[in-house]
C-alpha cells in the first residue's frame, strides 16, 4: 500500500501517523501506550472529526450535572438541619451554585431558593420531587425524615432567610451567613414546637413514598 | 491543535458553563478518535465510557499542567485510564462471544496481549506496506476506512456505500480485515525478529 492509498480528501497520513494507526491496531483490545506516533495519529483523526455544538452542549451539561451531584453527595455537614437549611449547607459545602443544582433537579431556581430559605412547606413538593432531591443531594432516607421533622417542628426563620440569600456574587459567603443565622435562631428557641400527629403522619407517608421511589430506581445506598 | 488556556481550565474548575462547553468541545474529537476503533459490549457501554471520560476531563482539568504535557496527551491518558477500567470490569462479567466470532470460530483476542513496542516507526510502516501490497482494491478501501473511522459502532455507512454492500456486511468486512491485518503484521514482525535473532546467533 502506497501513500496514495492512505489518502483522504487529498490528505495523507504521514509515516508517523500511519505508525500510530498500526500501534492502535496491534494493541488489540487495549489502547496503545501514549507515544509520539499514537498522538500524531490521534490528533490527525481528531482534526477530521465533526462534532456539532448541540452534541457538545448536551455532553457538557450532562458531565457538569454529574459533577454537581458528585460534589453534593460528598458534602456531609456536621449535623442535620431543617430540610431547607440542610440542602443549603450541603450546597455551600459542595461549592455548587443554586442555578446548577436547580438544573440538575429540573426545578426552577425560585423553587429551590424558596425551599432553602424555608418559605415553602417541603411537604407541598410531591414524593417524586423529594426523591429527586434525596438522590441528587445524597440524602439517606432517615436523614430526609429528620430534616423534614426539623423543618416542620420549629418556627421557620423566614425573616432572615431570603434577605441574606439573594446573591452569590461574593462566592458562598452569603449562604454561609444565612446558615449561621438560621442555626443561631434555632438555638435561641427555647423549645421546638412539637409536631402535631397529623403532620407526623404526613411526614411518615411522604418518606415511605420517597423510599419506595428510591427502591424502584435502585438507589440502594440511600435506603437504611 | 491548540491547547486550552490556563484561564479556561481554571474556569472549568469553578464549573463555569461556557468554559465546560469549550473544554468538552476541544476534548470531544480526541475522545471519539481514541475510542473509534475500540469494541464495546453495547452502544450503551460506549456512551457510558465516553461520559465518564468527559466527567474526568472536567473534574481533573485543574490538575492538567501544560508545561508537562500537551492537551491531547493528557486527554488520551484519561481516555486510556477510563477505557482500561471498563475492560477490567468487563473481564469480571460473564463473557459474551459476539455472533461474528462464533461464525468465524475465532477466539477473542487476549486482552492482556500487547504488541511489543520496540518496533521502530520505519520497520512497522514497511511491514504494513509489504503485507498490504497484494491486497485488492476493496480490501484497501476497508483499511482506509479503518484508518479514518476506526471500527466503532455506526461508522460503516460510507464504507457500505463504497463497497456496494449492506451496513452489516461492511461491519463484518472491517472486523475480518482487522483480524487479518493484525495477524499478518504480527507474523511478519515475528519472522523478522526470528531472522535477526538467528543472524545474531550465527555471528
Amino acid at each position: 500500500m502506497t501513500d496514495k492509498d492512505v489518502a483522504r480528501g487529498g490528505h495523507h497520513l504521514n509515516e508517523k501517523e500511519l505508525a500510530g494507526f498500526l500501534r492502535f491496531l496491534l494493541a488489540g483490545e487495549k489502547l496503545p501506550e501514549p507515544s509520539e506516533e499514537v498522538l500524531a495519529y490521534l490528533e490527525r483523526i481528531a482534526d477530521q472529526q465533526e462534532v456539532d455544538d448541540e452534541t457538545v452542549t448536551q455532553a457538557a451539561r450532562a458531565a457538569r450535572g454529574s459533577i454537581v451531584k458528585e460534589r453534593l453527595r460528598a458534602a456531609h455537614p456536621k449535623s442535620v438541619r431543617p430540610l431547607g437549611s440542610h440542602l443549603l449547607a450541603k450546597r455551600t459545602e459542595a461549592s455548587c451554585r443554586i442555578e446548577d443544582v436547580a438544573a440538575v433537579l429540573g426545578e426552577r431556581i425560585e423553587t429551590l431558593r424558596a425551599l432553602e430559605s424555608q418559605t415553602v412547606d417541603p411537604l407541598t413538593l410531591n414524593a417524586s420531587r423529594l426523591a429527586a432531591i434525596a438522590e441528587t443531594f445524597g440524602l439517606v432516607v432517615s436523614e430526609l425524615r429528620e430534616a423534614l421533622r426539623l423543618a416542620l417542628s420549629g418556627v421557620a426563620p423566614r425573616a432572615l432567610g431570603p434577605s441574606l440569600a439573594r446573591t452569590h456574587e461574593e462566592g458562598f459567603k452569603s449562604e454561609a451567613m444565612r446558615l449561621a443565622a438560621d442555626d443561631l435562631l434555632r438555638a435561641a428557641q427555647a423549645r421546638l414546637v412539637p409536631i402535631n400527629p397529623e403532620t407526623d403522619e404526613r411526614i411518615a407517608s411522604t418518606v415511605a413514598a420517597v423510599r419506595s421511589i428510591l427502591e424502584q430506581r435502585g438507589v440502594k445506598e440511600l435506603l437504611d | 491543535m491548540e491547547d486550552p488556556s490556563r484561564e479556561l481550565v481554571e474556569a472549568v474548575a469553578a464549573l463555569d458553563e461556557s468554559a465546560c462547553f469549550e473544554l468538552i468541545r476541544r476534548a470531544e474529537p480526541l475522545i471519539q478518535a481514541a475510542l473509534g476503533g475500540q469494541q464495546f459490549a453495547s452502544g450503551g457501554d460506549r456512551e457510558e465510557v465516553v461520559q465518564d471520560v468527559r466527567r474526568a476531563v472536567l473534574t481533573s482539568a485543574a490538575r492538567w499542567n501544560p508545561t508537562r504535557s500537551r492537551f491531547s496527551t493528557w486527554v488520551y491518558a484519561i481516555v486510556r485510564n477510563v477505557y482500561h477500567s471498563y475492560l477490567r470490569r468487563q473481564e469480571r462479567r460473564p463473557t459474551q462471544v459476539p455472533f461474528s466470532d462464533m461464525e468465524d470460530g475465532f477466539d477473542p483476542p487476549d486482552p492482556g496481549a500487547e504488541c511489543e513496542d520496540d518496533t521502530s516507526t520505519t520497520d512497522l510502516v514497511s511491514v504494513f506496506r509489504r503485507v498490504s501490497e497484494g491486497m485488492s482494491e476493496a480490501d484497501r478501501t476497508v483499511i482506509e476506512h479503518m484508518m479514518w473511522h476506526g471500527d466503532g459502532i455506526g461508522s460503516h455507512a460510507d464504507l457500505a456505500k463504497s463497497l456496494g454492500v449492506t451496513d452489516a456486511a461492511a461491519k463484518q468486512r472491517v472486523y475480518r480485515m482487522k483480524k487479518r491485518l493484525t495477524e499478518a503484521i504480527e507474523a511478519e514482525l515475528r519472522s523478522e525478529r526470528d531472522l535477526a535473532a538467528n543472524k545474531q546467533g550465527e555471528e
